[in-house]
This record gives structure tokens, sequence and C-alpha cells, in this order.
């Protein structure tokens, strides 16, 4: 099984070396560095470098190659400044996350297309920032909703169970609507970094089985990789040249 | 004049299209000019004689007069052509 984990936090280039060895290390095959729109176009010119030394280090390992791949995430304060980043960043880049945190924002991610992952929808929220109307405009856009492993990690005691509890009414959700559902690592550095099968471990916890946890983090992400592949091509959903 | 940003606006009558994808294994590989279109349907004049084919359980490829080749999805194009134009599609 090849595993993904589409949101690992960018940072200088030792840091991501580090991270993606580390990361590789625990079963991991494909990495998403996101980056601040800011340090993306520092970022995107050291891509190759990166894939290639790791790619010399790790040629002895007998598992699949590694995947690489650079994405923004933003950090919009309403809808029309998210309307407006994404129409600016679409074309830069192959992979864009949505921080959540808002209703109204929430809202509009789930509707906008040009958007891939709408990042941690029940952040600063009293609850999981998904409904079923969200849930259903998730599935017509094909808009994952992303669950961040680091914030059970780093939460404590009565913050880290009410992000469990928003994550169950997430999952819930997610078997009744089908909505696309990815889990991240969300890891900055080293230490934040998990292997696939101990966030599976907690997952089962909450209700995710063990089918349902391997489209979370393999088939969901592949299909968003695919179909980001083929946007340059695509004129609208539906229609693109050959 | 048609492109492939404006196909699923444009008139379909006398492009040559081919059937790629279609819910009826027997519709998969039906090929020729198209003759004339319905809402839900298209007819496709081939060697055998003119087939009528349902759009929004195929997928087609169509080649355009520049010799460019699109695939198109035939949920987008149930309508009737006059009111296709009208309607209004999300880019990406």
């Amino acid at each position: 099984m090849k595993c993904y984990d589409l949101n690992i936090k960018g940072n200088s280039y030792n840091c991501n070396k580090e991270l993606i060895l580390e990361a590789h290390r625990l079963g991991w095959d494909y990495f998403n560095l996101l980056f601040s729109p800011e340090s993306y176009e520092k970022a995107i010119k050291y891509k190759n470098n990166l894939r290639d030394e790791i790619e010399d280090i790790i040629i002895n390992n007998l598992r699949n190659k590694i995947g690489l791949e650079f994405g923004i995430e933003i950090h919009p304060k309403n809808q029309n400044e998210l309307y407006k980043l994404t129409k600016k960043y679409r074309n830069k880049t192959k992979f864009i996350s949505v921080l959540g945190g808002d209703l109204g924002v929430n809202r509009g991610v789930c509707e906008n297309i040009q958007v891939d992952v709408l990042s941690r929808p029940y952040l600063n929220l009293p609850s999981c920032g998904i409904n079923h109307v969200l849930a259903k405009e998730a599935v017509k856009n094909y808009v994952a909703i992303e669950l961040c492993f680091n914030d059970i990690l780093s939460s404590y005691l009565s913050y880290r169970s009410k992000i469990m509890a928003h994550f169950r009414e997430i999952i819930k959700l997610h078997k009744k609507f089908k909505f696309p559902l990815i889990i991240t690592s969300g890891a900055s550095s080293i230490w934040e970094i998990r292997s696939p099968r101990d966030i599976s471990a907690i997952f089962k916890y909450l209700d995710l089985f063990e089918d349902e946890f391997n489209n979370t983090i393999q088939n969901y992400p592949q299909k968003i990789i695919e179909f980001n592949n083929e946007r340059e091509n695509m004129i609208i959903l539906g229609v693109k040249k050959i | 004049m048609i492109t492939s940003k404006n196909v699923f606006y444009h008139e379909l009558i006398g492009l040559y299209s081919k059937v790629v994808k279609s819910y009826n294994e027997f519709l998969v590989g039906i090929n020729g000019n198209i003759i004339d279109e319905r809402k839900k349907t298209i007819s496709i004049e081939t060697e055998k004689g003119v087939k009528i084919i349902p759009k929004n359980v195929s997928i087609f490829h169509l080649l355009l007069p520049n010799g460019e080749w699109v695939e198109i999805d035939g949920k987008i194009l149930v309508n009737r052509p006059e009111d296709r134009i009208k309607k209004k599609y999300k880019k990406l």
C-alpha cells in the first residue's frame, strides 16, 4: 500500500530533507510540503534538487520511489479573500489547501471547485465546522476535508477530547455523505511524524475502519493528485483536450 | 469557430465523434459524423446506418475542425443545443 501525506509543513531546505527522510523511514511514500504563498516561490526553486538528493540517499531502499510535491496553504479571513487568493494561485501551483475555522470560509471552500483541500474545518469552532449542507457541496465539487493528526498530538486534556469529538462527528458525516476525507500528519518537525499504523490505531478508536482508513491515506489523495495533474488539459469538469 | 474552449456551448452536428465509454458496452466503439442532436440523444451516421446514442451514459471523443481531439462527458451535453448556450459552467 502506498501512503500519502498531503500536509507536511514546509520549512528550510535541510529541515524539509530531514522531515521527508524520517517520514519515509516510518512508511510514508508521497509527501506534499505546504508553504505560505510568500515562501512558496523561494521553495519551488529547490524542489528538483531536493528530490534528487533524497532519491540518492534512499536508492538502496526496495520500496517504491517517493513522490514529492509542493503546495500552497491559504489562510483567508473571509469568502471574498478566498476567491481572490484561489484565482491568483490556481495556475501557479498544483495543490491548494485552505485553512478552515470560520463557517463562511468553510462554506466558500466547499463550493469552490478550484480548491483541493479544506484543512482543519473545526479550528477554533465549538462544532466540527461541517454539516450536511457542506458535506453535499464537498461531494459535488470534490473538495477533500482534512483531519490533521498533529491537532491530537499537540493538544491536551479537554481540548484534546473536544478535537477527538469533532473528528468523530466528521467521520460520521463522511460515512453518510461519502465526501473525500484525508488524514495527514501536519508535521513541522521530525518529532511530530507518526507511522501510518500508529495513526490507523487512533482512528480505529474514532470509528474509522481499516478499509475506510486506507481510502483516506491512499485512494482519495491519489485521486486528488491525478485530477490536479490533468487540470491543465481540462476546460470544465467533464471536458478535456486529448 | 468551434474550439476546445467552446465546444460544449456549440452545435455538434457535422463533427466526427467516437463513443469511448458507456454504461452500455454495445455502444462503445461507434464512430461517425453527428447528423442530429436532441435533448438526450445524439444520432451518429455509421457504416451500418444511423445509430442513436444516449448522452447521459456515454463519453465521446470529438474531432474539431482545427484537428484537435476533445473528450467530453455526455452528461454535460444533456440539454437542447439552443438551451446549452445559456448554461453556466464552473471554471476549473
